[in-house]
């Protein structure tokens, strides 16, 4: 078994090290963050679930995990998740994935994108790192599609934390790569399981910078950390993030376990989507002025919040797909239902 | 700052097996014919004697004092169940969960050989001693005395809000054995008194859900014997804590009222809404989770730790998690609470609002909890 928290501190260590102030802003003016990319290639982080020394399938998702732990809790600029998702998909369609930075669709059903003749066509919106990527996850059906970015149309796009989500269109573009048998709603499972897991660390970053401001800032003679009222709002916020972990990590092992993965995966991305979201509110409210500053930090955490709560499913999406689920099971209760899921 | 700990990988075959066991068990029992909201706050000790014969009561116990050597897991799962079937679990619900723990961790061989097997065999209940008239939140002040006097002690005070002293056997109170006024903590013990104390006299107070279930207690010259002081002699702050780490943590915190939830899906599958829907996703999206922290502290407990933390996080999520269920099922798409109905959801509903305000408030209430959190993130 590899050694998951020396994987996360490696990249904790690696991220820190080439994230520097000039390669954040040079990823938010769209710069695609080349050293920093080259560094964590390096390290073989990117294909997280490859090193896995079992080649058991779960072992591949807890290192994964704690790649993007990693990447999360310090707002890295790049497609890591993106990446070892759009590799996870093709390997297990059986195509290789080429090494560079990967993307993929947003699997929600808008899509419009038609494979026929060994051609594709049609339109993806908000495609992370479009631009940058070597290649592109999509589904046409029960398709799966590889295709190159650069044999379409790209119109750039960004999302409020500067990453790039863009438009590309194609037009009888042969992919790299096809395969049948794609499951579009797993996909969208899994990407909602890494999103929340992205959502709840973003918090949990969030979360720990507002202790150790509240700690900091002095306000009518002692720490605002003193004052009751901030103390319960951050209190607050620590259930939030702590329960928005426990969903991620749930979520995972219904993906490893092969239990009930759009329960888990519904419950995760719904759970960390609401509790990101207060917490990004608190931590605001905690910073005064001072957080709402673009030479202070905290907005590249609570930016990323923002945009990645409406990706790959919003909460009320979510909630409704888990009700529906529910209430489908006719004759069964509900409490058999989520002690079956596990 | 600190982390809290919880790791939702809980999968172990005999939690399955002791589920279907305790489902078996629960679907052939006679008082499961009505499920109850806040169930864990209705009394029937016939129903509890079934259970410990069954061998569901102090399941994790040595089994020389009448436990069953189960995992602390084990026993998760059959509180779970116990709760989201709706069971009226008061009678033993004290005794099993936290006095018989701290027997265990402090008592003397004899206190346990004598009253264990007795909790054990769901025949013997106990109740918290803890909360004073003028000491609710700030527990510490507590001013009920326990001098000692040549063959043991005599009590003086008062105690509030003793949930069912008045059909429990033993109260385990915490009373001031020390006047020194510079160790608030460390003048503190617990000692275990029988409710049927000459000098003890119990006065009822019935709650808003008109049902008496609290009481208040008052100690005039009460006299027991030396070996009913539990642990060390001032060491009762520090025992109190470990108590409240098994008082907090459990699913009783966001399961009390689950029944209320399965009867809204029940109607809901007849007069099914995008609404319903949303708010039933809502609220397990908000649940599952907090199983997972529950059970992983159950893991922690069992384990010999101490997860204050951990405890106050599930509490405070969890009871709010409860209210909110409440709350939005009356206030957002069913409004048509009555506690007299035949309908199961009408009463279920009335039962769950009308127990709703006290989730917040017992075993430390919301304040109280986001302080400890706050103290444990390192904010005071
Ligand atoms: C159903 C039920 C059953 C109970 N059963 C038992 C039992 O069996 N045994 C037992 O000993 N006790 C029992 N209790 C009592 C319970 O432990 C107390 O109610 C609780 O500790 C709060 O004390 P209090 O009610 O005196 O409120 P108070 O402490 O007076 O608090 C009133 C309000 O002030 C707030 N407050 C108090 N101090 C602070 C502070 N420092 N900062 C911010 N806000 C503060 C509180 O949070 C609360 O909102 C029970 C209570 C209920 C509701």
């Amino acid at each position: 078994m590899s050694d998951i928290a020396l994987i996360e501190e490696t990249a904790r260590r690696a991220i820190a090290d080439g994230l520097t102030p000039e390669v954040i802003e040079s990823a938010e003016a769209g710069e695609w963050s080349e050293a920093l990319w080259n560094r964590l290639e390096a390290q073989g982080l990117l294909q997280p679930a490859a090193i896995a020394e079992s080649g058991d399938p779960a072992e591949g998702l807890e290192i994964e995990a704690a790649v993007i732990r990693a990447a999360s809790a310090s707002a890295a600029p790049l497609p890591i998740a993106e990446t070892a998702l759009a590799g996870w998909f093709l390997a297990r369609h059986g195509i290789e994935a080429p090494s560079g930075p990967l993307s993929l669709a947003a699997l929600n059903g808008a899509e419009q994108l038609t494979f026929s003749g060994g051609k594709a066509s049609g339109r993806l919106e908000r495609v992370p790192w479009a631009r940058d990527s070597v290649g592109i996850v999509a589904v046409a059906g029960d398709t799966l599609l590889f295709i190159d970015p650069r044999s379409a149309k790209l119109t750039r796009g960004v999302n409020m934390a500067g990453e790039p989500r863009d438009t590309v269109e194609f037009d009888a573009a042969a992919p790299i790569a096809s395969a049948a048998g794609a499951d579009r709603e797993y996909m969208l499972c899994r990407c909602a399981a890494v999103r929340a897991l992205q959502l709840a660390e973003a918090a949990a970053r969030a979360l720990e910078m507002t202790v150790e401001y509240a700690g900091q800032r002095k306000q009518f003679g002692r720490p605002i950390g003193a004052f009751q009222a901030i103390q319960h709002q951050i209190a607050a916020a620590a259930g939030e993030v702590a329960s928005a972990r426990v969903a991620a990590q749930q979520a995972r092992l219904a993906i490893a376990e092969g239990g009930n993965v759009l329960f888990a995966c519904a419950i995760a991305k719904a759970r960390a989507n609401d509790a990101a979201g207060a917490v990004a509110r608190m931590s605001h409210q905690v910073h005064g002025a001072i957080g709402f500053a673009r030479e202070y930090q905290l907005h590249r955490f609570t930016r990323r919040i923002q945009s990645w709560r409406g990706e790959y499913g919003a909460s009320a999406f979510w909630n409704r797909r888990i009700g529906e689920m529910i209430l489908n099971e006719r004759g069964r209760s509900v409490w058999s239902i989520v002690t079956a899921a596990g | 700052m600190k982390t809290p700990n919880f790791d939702a990988r809980m999968n172990f075959p005999e939690m399955e097996r002791v589920r279907a066991e305790i489902r078996e068990f629960l679907a052939a029992d006679p008082a499961m014919a009505t499920p109850r909201a806040d169930c864990w706050s209705h009394f029937d000790d016939a129903f509890s004697r079934r259970l410990g014969q069954a061998g569901y009561i102090g399941m994790t116990w040595p089994k020389r004092y009448g436990g069953h050597e189960r995992s602390s897991l084990e026993r998760y799962v059959v509180v779970e169940e116990l709760l989201a079937a709706g069971a009226p679990a008061a009678a033993h619900w004290i005794a099993d969960r936290q006095t018989g723990p701290q027997l265990l961790r402090f008592g003397t061989e004899e206190q346990r050989q004598r009253i264990l097997p007795a909790i054990a065999r769901g025949e013997c209940y106990c109740s918290i001693g803890m909360s004073e008239p003028d000491s609710g939140s700030d527990l510490a002040s507590v001013r009920t005395r326990a001098t000692r006097t040549g063959d043991g002690w005599v009590i003086n005070g008062r105690k509030i809000w003793t949930t069912y002293a008045h059909r429990s056997h033993y109260i385990l109170m915490l009373c001031r054995t020390s006047e020194d006024a510079s160790a608030r903590h460390r003048g503190l013990s617990q000692i275990l008194v029988p409710l049927d104390s000459p000098g003890l006299s119990i006065r009822p107070i019935v709650n808003m859900a008109g049902a008496h279930d609290f009481n208040e207690v008052l100690f005039e010259d009460v006299h027991v014997p030396a070996d009913a002081l539990l642990g060390q002699e001032g060491a009762g702050w520090d025992q109190v804590m470990s108590e409240l780490a098994f008082e907090r943590s459990g699913p009783e915190r966001f399961l009390s009222s689950f029944v209320l939830l399965e009867a809204f899906v029940e109607r809901a599958r007849r007069e099914p809404s995008a609404e319903a829907a949303i708010l039933i996703g809502s609220l397990i999206s908000r649940l599952a989770p907090l199983r997972g922290m529950s059970m992983s502290i159950a893991a922690q407990l069992g384990r010999g730790e101490l997860p204050n933390f951990e405890a106050a996080l599930v509490k405070e999520t969890g009871s709010l998690l409860e209210q909110d269920l409440t709350e939005k099922i009356l206030g957002e798409i069913a409004p048509e609470a009555d506690p007299t109905s035949e309908d199961k959801f009408r009463r279920l509903l009335a039962e769950a609002m009308l127990h709703a305000p006290s989730f917040s408030i017992r075993g430390g209430t919301r304040e109280i909890l986001r302080g400890i959190i706050a103290r444990d993130l390192g904010l005071r």
